[in-house]
């Protein structure tokens, strides 16, 4: 009978839910979904993860080249996010180029590790306007269940902190580059952005949403927390947040930050 | 409601426009080899251009990048053209698809620029073979009122003209590329400057209209397209429709078209020279400035308004004084926000020279223009203005 | 501290509904509404309007960054348009980027609100954008630094007319929940003024 109920009035449904202060997945509005890390799920790339939060789940591979930095900044090299979100994922994408939702997530990956200065790109280098590495972070979504962006984030630091590089040797000289494949270095990875999506419906704010909810929500806001730090507050339009309300989103997801870091940090601990 | 599809044009209006013709009138009180205002503003940035030919209102953007040269021209640079119509200037233009139009556009632009080869292509050579500079000019086209075409290559050619690109030195094999505060940028050197001049034609050549509007351009028969240059000479001619013209109908028309073309090359000319001494002066340029915000021509503004707008605006002021923030009217539809200054005396000085720019018409001569804007449809003559004060 | 000038003109543009030219500071772009407009079939919505926006660099073709832009202009519009009025239409509301000095967002997001209101289009609310940047100093400017590397990190909120609550808010770089709250509480006090700048623009046209 509920099921039918939600197809013939999704709004009324979820309203009747929240009246009761109990989400339709059985949570409550401050309860987050469980997460999930697996560290090296792909063994042919240079650092990899997947991360789940609830159904939501994202396999993040890293791929290092060679290339030359730009001549702009001839002492830096690239970490080039991508994020992908195939039929696979959801019934919403049909096959063909990048969607909206899939360009604008690539971008707000950037911005995040941009704006948290996790990986300093000097470190990239291997010799100023000759040769530099090249990070593709490819993020593809195996399901989409809502705060994709959190998933990405968590998938995609965790893939970072498990790349390792080989060591090069360059000669400028003779243009003459050795790579050794045996001596292996991991990245200096300095923090850890953690993402949490809020949606609001009703004057009710609920932490990490489902589709659903996103998809019934008038509002959501991404936060994103590094080490006691704001470095992203996104809130891209919809019904206005009052300041109390915002600043309790970013109280709420500093507290999950920190949980969220320990599972990353356990994940490592136990390979 | 609008359409996202093309408007198309009824026979309604054919009919009126033909009849008007017969009658050796134009619908916007034009004479037949008469064209629309031209103005050209320039923006902070170089080669930054913003073109109005009356209501066709086109922004054109030079950029530059360092690449590597075409193998089959290894000591030349490149030059690309790129016109884009922007979903702004009409409901039925898509944003990032090439049309018809946008095609068609583009190469009649290339061929007068680029294959008149009014660029010197090879003063943009870096090292033979290995860096030449490319240069890109953008054109967006923001509002479509008729005749895109003129009001694009003015555009271009002002944009080129106006751009400047960075110095580069060679130091052994490393090249460096100086900023613009570091040393002078160049400009680009340009042989001649060529410009489109398009006419409608009506009734297999009876009737030739200059600079078409919307409408004419709509119901006429063929379009003559005529690229020239300062020197006279013909860079492009580009006849499309289904009118059979006499030869000696395009030539005649190409000889009236020498005498607008000057007119325009000396008008690109004249405003980037000027612009150019403001920015020696170190005035402020750009398109942020103030006297973008005034009209220079009034349009549709009756006296009446202004007088009662004046009193509206007077109270305000006596309301608005105790108000932190202090906003100025520069013109009709025009308002700046000025930042708070500490000295209330200052705030009030600069609440006169507002009044004083809406009363100051800048071209203080009989006019007789037509309105455009969409409520108030009738017309209105205004004689000189003074200051009322 | 310095606050930005802001000018504006009205109707600039005669084909579209409302058109604005806006600049903030040396910021300027121009703004265009087409609405209510003929929706295509596949984008039209049968209980409201379908909120179309369009973001165009001067120079280059739009890229990933301009759809994020794109994204946030359109969450916002979507939020002031009273868009049930107008079921199964397009409103559709077009940017193009002038001059860029550093605060573009903020600034096509307010002539995207006077280009609205020029349009005469049914509003829930207006909108206004604020700009503000932390310096490596910690000091907190509405003016954008001349050189980049200067900014520590750039917050930008958007505000509704009736509540003053927020619409939107974007930032970059990292910053305490402190200088967070400075910013917000900051930007909060400047909307106020933006607003009364847009009633007295269209007072006087």
């Amino acid at each position: 009978m509920s099921e039918q109920y939600k197809i013939l009035h999704p709004v009324k449904y979820f309203r009747d839910h929240l009246a009761h202060k109990i989400r339709p997945d059985g949570r409550e509005f401050g309860e987050y979904r469980p997460i999930v890390v697996n560290l090296g799920s792909i063994s042919t790339a240079d650092g990899s993860a997947i991360a789940k939060v609830g159904r939501t789940t994202v396999v993040c591979g890293i791929k290092a080249e060679l290339c030359q930095p730009k001549a702009e900044a001839a002492n830096e090299g690239f970490l080039i996010p991508n994020v992908e979100l195939p039929p696979l994922c959801s019934s919403k994408f049909r096959p063909g180029p990048p969607t909206e939702q899939a360009q604008v997530a690539t971008q707000l990956v950037a911005d995040i590790l941009k704006n948290s200065d996790c990986l300093d790109l000097k470190t990239l280098c291997i010799f100023p306007d000759k040769l530099a590495w090249c990070l593709y972070a490819d993020l593809i979504c195996l399901d989409l269940d809502g705060a994709l962006i959190d998933a990405c984030v968590v998938a995609l630091m965790a893939a970072l902190k498990s790349v390792t590089l080989p060591a090069v040797q360059y000669d400028p000289a003779l243009d003459n580059k050795q790579v050794n494949v045996q001596e292996r270095k991991a990245l200096s990875v300095t923090n850890t952005p953690i993402a949490t999506t809020f949606a609001m419906f009703d004057d009710k704010i609920l932490i990490d949403p489902t589709v659903d909810e996103e998809d019934l929500s008038t509002s959501l806001v991404t936060i994103v927390v590094k080490e006691e730090e704001l470095c992203f507050v996104h809130k891209p339009g919809g019904c206005v947040f009052t300041e109390e309300q915002l600043l309790k989103c970013v109280e709420e997801s500093t507290k999950r930050a920190t949980v969220i870091e320990e599972i990353i940090e356990t994940a490592f601990k136990s390979l | 409601m609008s359409k996202v599809r093309e408007t198309l044009i009824t026979n309604c209006e054919r009919k009126f426009l033909m009849k008007c013709l017969s009658e050796w009138r134009r619908l916007d009180g034009r004479s037949f080899d008469e064209f629309r205002p031209l103005e050209l503003k320039f923006g902070k940035q170089w080669g930054s251009c913003y073109v109005s030919l009356g209501n066709t209102k086109v922004l054109a953007q030079t950029s530059c990048e360092i690449q590597q040269p075409k193998s089959s021209r290894p000591s030349e640079g490149i030059l690309n053209i790129n016109i884009e119509l922007n979903p702004l200037a009409a409901p039925h233009f898509e944003a990032g698809r090439q049309s018809e139009l946008s095609v068609q556009l583009n190469r009649l632009l290339e061929k007068c620029v680029k294959d008149s080869k009014a660029v010197d292509l090879e003063s943009l050579c870096i090292k033979t073979n290995e860096k030449v500079w490319a240069l890109k000019v953008d054109i967006n086209v923001l509002n479509h009122e008729g005749n895109i075409l003129d009001c694009a290559s003015i555009a271009m050619l002002a944009s080129l003209t106006h751009f400047r690109r960075p110095d580069v030195t060679c130091d052994g094999e490393e090249f460096i590329i100086h900023s613009y505060q570091q040393r002078d940028p160049i400009p680009t050197v340009i042989h001649h400057y060529p410009v489109c001049i398009t006419y409608a034609i009506f009734n297999g050549g009876e009737y030739i209209l200059a600079d078409p509007s919307l409408l004419e351009e709509g119901s006429a028969d063929a379009m003559l397209t005529i690229g020239l240059n300062g020197f006279k000479e013909l860079c492009a001619l580009h006849l499309g429709g289904k009118a059979e013209l006499a030869p000696s109908i395009i030539l005649s028309t190409v000889s009236k078209a020498t005498s607008r073309a000057t007119v325009v090359i000396e008008e690109i000319k004249k405003s980037v020279k000027a612009d150019t001494e403001q920015r020696q002066e170190k005035a402020s340029v750009g398109f942020h400035t103030e006297d973008n915000f005034k009209t220079t021509l009034v349009f549709g503004q009756s006296l009446d308004t202004w007088h009662t707008n004046k009193k509206k605006r007077n109270k305000k002021h006596k309301k608005a004084q105790p108000q932190s923030q202090n906003t100025v009217v520069i013109d009709k539809g025009s308002v700046e926000h000025v930042p708070q200054t500490e000295n209330k005396k200052e705030v009030w000085d600069v609440d006169n020279n507002s009044d004083d720019d809406l009363i100051i018409v800048e071209k203080p001569k009989v006019q007789i223009e037509l309105l455009t804007d969409s409520e108030e449809d009738d017309v209105v003559i205004l004689g000189p203005v003074k200051n009322k004060k | 501290m310095s606050k930005l000038k802001s000018s504006c003109k009205l109707g600039i543009l005669s084909r579209p509904d409302g058109s604005v030219l806006f600049s903030q500071d040396e910021t300027t772009v121009v703004a265009g509404v087409y609405g209510p407009v003929e929706s295509k079939a596949n984008k039209a919505l049968v209980e409201k309007a379908c909120v179309e926006a369009h973001f165009r660099p001067k120079s280059g073709l739009p890229g990933v960054k301009d759809r994020l832009n794109e994204s946030i202009i359109r969450n916002v519009c979507e939020a002031a348009i009273a868009t049930a009025m107008y079921p199964r239409t397009s409103v559709v509301v077009v940017i193009q980027e002038m001059q860029n000095n550093g605060q573009l967002i903020s600034c096509a997001l307010n002539a995207a609100c006077l280009a609205l209101l020029d349009s005469g289009i049914d509003m829930k609310c207006m909108f206004a954008a604020v700009t503000c940047f932390i310096h490596k100093d910690e000091s907190l400017v509405f003016t954008p630094p001349i050189n980049e590397d200067q900014v520590k990190a750039m917050f930008m909120f958007v505000f509704d007319s009736v509540e003053k609550s927020i619409i939107a808010s974007h930032t970059d770089g990292s910053f305490s929940v402190e200088q967070y709250k400075d910013a917000l509480s900051l930007c909060k006090e400047e909307c106020a003024n933006m607003f009364d700048f847009f009633k007295k623009s269209l007072t006087i046209k």
